[in-house]
């Protein structure tokens, strides 16, 4: 079979032909990749062949060159250059060629072909003469078919290549782009081409941007093809202004005077919506910068520095003509607004609340006669848009000028939540969503709580967009008027509504489907419900905890049935859902829990018994025997045995490390909770641990966790831990070797959290032994451990919170040693300086506690 | 390999401008958008872990904090971080502040053994001269902390059980001594079925005399949790007579009995030296003990 027909045939509508060609073509890369690559650019240059096979052939040889994949991009890059140079060039010169085809698909099939080819080549020093040839067919030809598709070629190379390679011909390319792009340019065609190019250029073309002349020239090409006859080729433009923008931001101000700000304003008003888009986007991204500088300047206010670059405040010069624009935009919704659509409406509320967070109080003056003239519209449009507006403008200005319109609109909003228009309950869902976020403290819980929860309730079952953002405010006014601290309030604003709320969220959850993550919000809302719940609320509370139970439960049985891998995950994640909402439950009920826990436990461990070895479920189930333990203390005991294989499961699962070390926390909790009763499982646990640190497989973020863990199991045998002594503390003296190298912030990080691990892994041993009498045994490592400290505590890169451990673990040792038998330790230098830094430590919590404590313990002796 | 697609798939594919595409997914997740509903699987299963990390260091703080006792260190109101700038230089507090702060601190190192009794199997020498006893009720361990006129429960682990107002010093917002000063903490046995907790701290003794009198009455304030009661343990010295006439009658404590707790008298922790307590559970205190000349019939263990 010929090449055509089998790239005919990957393109069959039966499913076995399709399947057959991939194979034989594949096999053909694998086999004979020289021959495989040649064949295709003979085909894509083939004139008399078909148009659709040319393009197939075109993008199966491009897709054997590039990859995002970082290690494949490597193979397919070695794979090409393997090649005879012979045979390369051949290809090279075929492909160019078939930049000239007049069929247009064939032609720009071939640009991103040699864009391909370019960015393996052009950074080896191959393929040195590309861009003179490229530049030739621009300026040197008359064809513009030709010129089109070398400038989208020229384009696609930009993108791809880095900077420095292409830097000394940047000049040239520069050129090339510009005579296609500029007014004098008749092929609209051409010029669309060249604009592109240029947009794909920016980033490389850097230093041609800071030299002035030419900027000024770039600048100006690209602002005259905003006045192109051709609308195509001003939405290029605009896009360009836009990349422009983002990149160059600095350099703008003599560009926005002189004719970015009129034309960008024109350009919102269009007719054609491509390009009103693009200048609302224009605008947007003015603001999204400006946002950005505003936040440097403050931090380095806070230092007392100047910031590195300053606004322009283009955004705030601009309002009172804009502002007017985006509103009038606002009211050009489609009719039926699909997901999938990007309108000019939409793009407007997006650069509304970005205004709103730019400019803050300035937006609010022009914006609320808008709202207040059209909320009560009889057309749909103006409601929604009204709307919008509002909701737009709530993030960013002060709270005070916000105040009294939310006070006015609060019970507007309450009611359109019943509008017959789908859109205006949309946008009414998601801006009470954004009130209940951002402005908490205008709802007045007796004025306000009972109509709004009602129409959020009402709003449950609506539609899953709604759905979520009622939910999202539910959980709002959950997290500020609950509380998750210990010691619940006997009741609070939402008491009367709890059960209410809780009911219809657990109805809406029945409903098939989790579109725009209806069913998950719910239950996320349930379990934020039922953290920050009063005393009075733990009725029903009791009663969710048996309907969760009866879910997890009925899930389990569903395993069997499922077929697939989509109904694999969604069922996947409706456990991982409930056992969340379990856990929010066991955290809020503690010892409460008592009379469920069999039942739960029991529910907990069939589930893991069916669960593949590798599922986010088992993370979500472990969490809530975490919270159990908590819960039950000593009685957990009971279920230790039935639980411990799937622990143990998980221990050995090194290459899942997220579970790993959620598995290594619960062994912690299980000490904590079970005191010196873990004592039996402890040379397992040990074992365990110990094994985990000698896989070559684990990941690295497993290790400190394995190392508190010493500190949990230590803490809560005291004095037994002394067998395990001499091994832990090799492990631990091995680990404070560890160094990070300059720069590499990941690293830096990877070494606190290490050493905070350490930390608290001699924190327990040394309390532990202290409480079981057998400090002495510590006697030995006391060296080690102030090397430890001291190596700490001057690491120029040393992470905020160690210096808590380190006080702590000072404290600790003075208090372990109390008969003065280690006291010239606690004379070098850095002790003092250690303790200073406690005491005058302002911003974290309980470090001056433990610095008092730790020197009045260092004093005694 | 290639994805099989159609030609209109392609042409389209080709047609498309690719610059402003990827900037329109990018503002079109957010548009309207409930932070729920953008989250993904992955995103909500990050935040679930974060919110776990949290609590488990948490817990874990509580614990050595608790172990530390740092209750006694947090800064009160009236005095300030600058005093302890140099400690040569006397805190300014009342010389009797001084020397209560110090006993106090004494007093709970003492305390923290008695927290971590170890079983006793062979009676000390000195059993009847330097050491006190007290039948354990069964219950749940629990410290009892009053401060600024609420009173906090706690597990041996340092986790908050709850949180009320009681008759305790500095208890409940009607206390009648120094709110902000004054506090006490309390080892305990909470007995559920009573809803009692039973105080095991000599230290109970030694509050009485320092501060304010524990008003047993002062129940017309609502807000004191009427259904707790704080009861003290009593305290037998250790003779063969004391030894007997308590387990010659299990009903009658008035709670359930678990197990004889012995304490030393001396106050002084050293290491090496002999324990400071010793723990009997009941089963075991006739063997223990001997029979203590107490008929078998009368008590069934």
């Amino acid at each position: 079979m010929s090449i055509a027909e089998l790239l005919a045939n990957t393109l069959s509508a039966d499913q076995q032909i399709r399947s057959d060609a991939e194979k034989q073509l594949q096999a053909f890369v694998v086999n004979n990749y020289g021959q495989y690559a040649a064949l295709l650019a003979q085909e894509l240059a083939n004139e008399s062949a078909q148009a659709f096979i040319r393009t197939a052939a075109g993008l199966a040889l491009k897709n054997t060159l590039i990859s995002n994949e970082g290690q494949r991009k490597l193979e397919f890059s070695q794979r090409w250059l393997s090649l005879e140079e012979s045979n390369r060039a051949n290809i090279r010169q075929t492909v160019f060629t078939t930049l000239s085809s007049p069929d247009t698909r064939t032609s720009s099939t071939a640009a991103q072909v040699v864009a391909a080819i370019a960015a393996i080549e052009l950074p080896q020093g191959q393929w040195p003469d590309l861009i003179k040839n490229m530049l030739d067919n621009v300026q040197n030809t008359d064809n513009t078919q030709l010129k089109q598709a070398t400038l989208t070629a020229i384009g696609f190379v930009c993108e791809s290549i880095e900077p420095e390679i292409l830097a000394a011909q940047s000049g040239a390319i520069l050129t090339c782009i510009v005579s296609g792009a500029r007014k004098e340019e008749q092929n609209q065609e051409v010029r669309r081409a060249a604009i592109v190019a240029l947009y794909n250029s920016l980033e490389f073309t850097r230093e041609n941007f800071e030299r002035e002349g030419e900027r000024n020239y770039i600048m100006q090409i690209v602002c005259e093809a905003t006045q192109s006859t051709d609308v195509s080729v001003q939405v290029s433009a605009f896009e360009c202004l836009v990349r422009i923008m983002q990149i160059y931001y600095d350099k703008m101000r003599f560009y926005m005077e002189k004719a970015l700000f009129g034309l960008t304003v024109f350009g919102m008003k269009h007719e054609d919506e491509r390009v009103a888009l693009q200048a609302v986007e224009f605008w947007s991204t003015v603001c999204e910068e400006e946002i950005d500088l505003a936040q440097e300047a403050l931090e380095a206010a806070e230092t007392g520095d100047q910031p590195d670059r300053l606004s322009h405040n283009f955004a705030k010069a601009a309002l009172p003509e804009i502002l007017p624009v985006l509103m009038w935009l606002l009211t050009k919704q489609e009719e039926e607004a699909d997901e999938e659509d990007w309108n000019v409406s939409m793009g407007a509320g997006t650069c509304l609340a970005l205004l709103a967070q730019c400019v803050e109080d300035a937006v609010v003056g022009p914006v609320i006669p808008f709202v207040e003239n059209n909320i009560r519209s009889s057309e749909w449009r103006y409601r929604e848009a009204a709307v919008m507006a509002f909701g737009s403008i709530l993030e960013g200005p002060d709270h005070k000028m916000l105040a009294n319109l939310v006070n006015q609109a609060l019970p507007v909003l309450i009611d359109m939540m019943k509008d017959p228009s789908p859109q205006v309950k949309d946008t009414t869902a998601w801006t009470l969503g954004r009130v209940s976020y951002l402005l908490i403290e205008c709802i007045k819980p007796d004025v306000h709580l009972h109509p709004l929860i009602a129409s959020l309730v009402y709003g449950l079952k609506d539609s899953p967009r709604i759905v979520s953002n009622c939910c999202w405010a539910i959980m709002s006014l959950s997290d500020s008027f609950g509380s998750s601290k210990d010691g619940a309030s006997p009741a609070y604003p939402l008491s009367p509504y709890f059960e209410g709320i809780v009911t219809e969220l657990l109805t809406t959850t029945e409903r098939t489907g989790n579109e725009s993550n209806a069913r998950t919000s719910a239950y996320e809302c349930i379990s934020s419900l039922v953290t920050g719940a009063a005393l009075d609320c733990f009725g029903t509370i009791q009663k969710l905890t048996v309907t969760i139970i009866e879910r997890l439960e009925l899930s389990i049985t569903q395993h069997n049935q499922i077929l697939g891998q989509d109904e694999r995950t969604a069922h996947s994640e409706l456990q991982s859902n409930l056992c969340s909402v379990l856990t929010s439950i066991i955290r809020k009920l503690r010892t409460e829990v008592a009379p469920f826990a069999d039942r739960i436990m029991t529910t907990l461990i069939t589930m893991f018994g069916t669960q593949h070895k590798a599922s986010t479920t088992l993370e979500d189930g472990f969490l809530a025997v975490g919270a159990m333990t908590t819960a039950l203390e000593t009685d957990f005991t009971r279920y230790l045995d039935a639980f411990a294989p799937y622990l143990y499961q998980a221990l050995s699962n090194h290459e899942e490390h997220q579970l790993c070390s959620i598995a290594v926390g619960l062994i912690g909790d299980i000490c904590r909770a079970l005191q010196e009763q873990s004592l039996p499982y402890c040379d397992t646990f040990m074992n365990v641990l110990l094994q985990n640190l000698q896989s070559p497989v684990l990941h690295r973020d497993v290790k400190p966790a394995i190392l508190s863990c010493f500190g949990d199991i230590a803490l809560a045998i005291s004095g037994r831990f002394d067998v395990y002594l001499e091994v832990v503390m090799m492990v631990l003296s091995q680990a404070s070797n560890m160094r990070a190298t300059e720069n590499n912030y990941d690293m830096i990080e990877y070494v606190n959290n290490l050493r905070e691990g350490i930390l608290e892994a001699y924190v327990g041993i040394v309390q532990g032994l202290k409480t079981g009498e057998k400090a002495d045994s510590l006697a030995p490592y006391v060296n080690q451990i102030f090397q430890f400290l001291s190596n700490t505590y001057n690491d120029p890169e040393r992470g905020d919170t160690l210096i808590r451990g380190i006080i702590g673990l000072l404290g600790d040792l003075a208090e372990a040693f109390n008969d003065g038998q280690i006291k010239a330790a606690f004379h070098q230098d850095w002790v003092s300086a250690a303790l200073k830094e406690g005491r005058t430590n302002r911003s974290m919590p309980g470090i001056r506690e433990v610095t008092r404590w730790a020197k009045e313990v260092r004093l005694e002796e | 390999m290639q994805n099989s697609m159609s030609i209109d798939e392609i042409t389209e594919m080709l047609a498309e401008s690719t610059v402003s595409k990827i900037r329109k997914d990018y503002r079109q997740i957010s548009h309207k958008a409930s932070p729920l509903m953008k989250l993904s699987q992955c995103e909500t299963q990050e935040e679930r872990r974060k919110r776990a990390l949290e609590e488990q260091q948490k817990r874990r703080r509580d614990f050595t904090d608790h172990a530390r006792n740092l209750a006694l260190y947090r800064p009160s109101e009236t005095s300030s971080d600058e005093d302890l700038e140099d400690v040569s230089t006397p805190v300014e507090t009342s010389e009797s502040q001084e020397m209560m702060d110090h006993e106090m601190i004494q007093f709970y190192n003492y305390r923290n053994q008695i927290m971590y009794a170890e079983c006793m199997e062979d009676i000390p020498n000195d059993l009847e001269v330097n050491w006190y006893v007290v039948m354990c009720p069964a219950g749940k361990r629990r410290l009892v902390i009053t401060s600024k006129g609420k009173t906090v429960s706690r597990s041996r682990s340092g986790h908050v059980i709850s949180v009320f107002e009681s008759v305790l010093p500095a208890g409940s917002s009607v206390y009648k001594g120094n709110k902000t000063n004054d506090y006490c903490i309390l080892d305990c046995i909470f007995d559920e079925t009573s809803s009692t907790y039973y105080i095991l701290d000599l230290i109970f003794y030694w509050l009485h005399s320092k501060f304010a009198e524990i008003d047993d009455s002062a129940s017309t304030n609502t807000s004191i949790t009427p259904t707790v009661t704080f009861k003290p343990l009593t305290i037998h010295y250790c003779s063969r007579e004391q030894l007997s006439t308590i387990m010659s009658d299990l009903g009658q404590f008035g709670y359930q009995p678990d197990g004889l707790l012995f304490f030393n008298k001396k106050t002084q922790y050293v290491i090496g030296d002999t324990p400071l307590c010793g723990w009997v559970a009941l089963g075991k205190i006739f063997e223990v003990f001997g029979d203590l000349g107490v008929p078998l019939l009368n008590n069934e263990l």
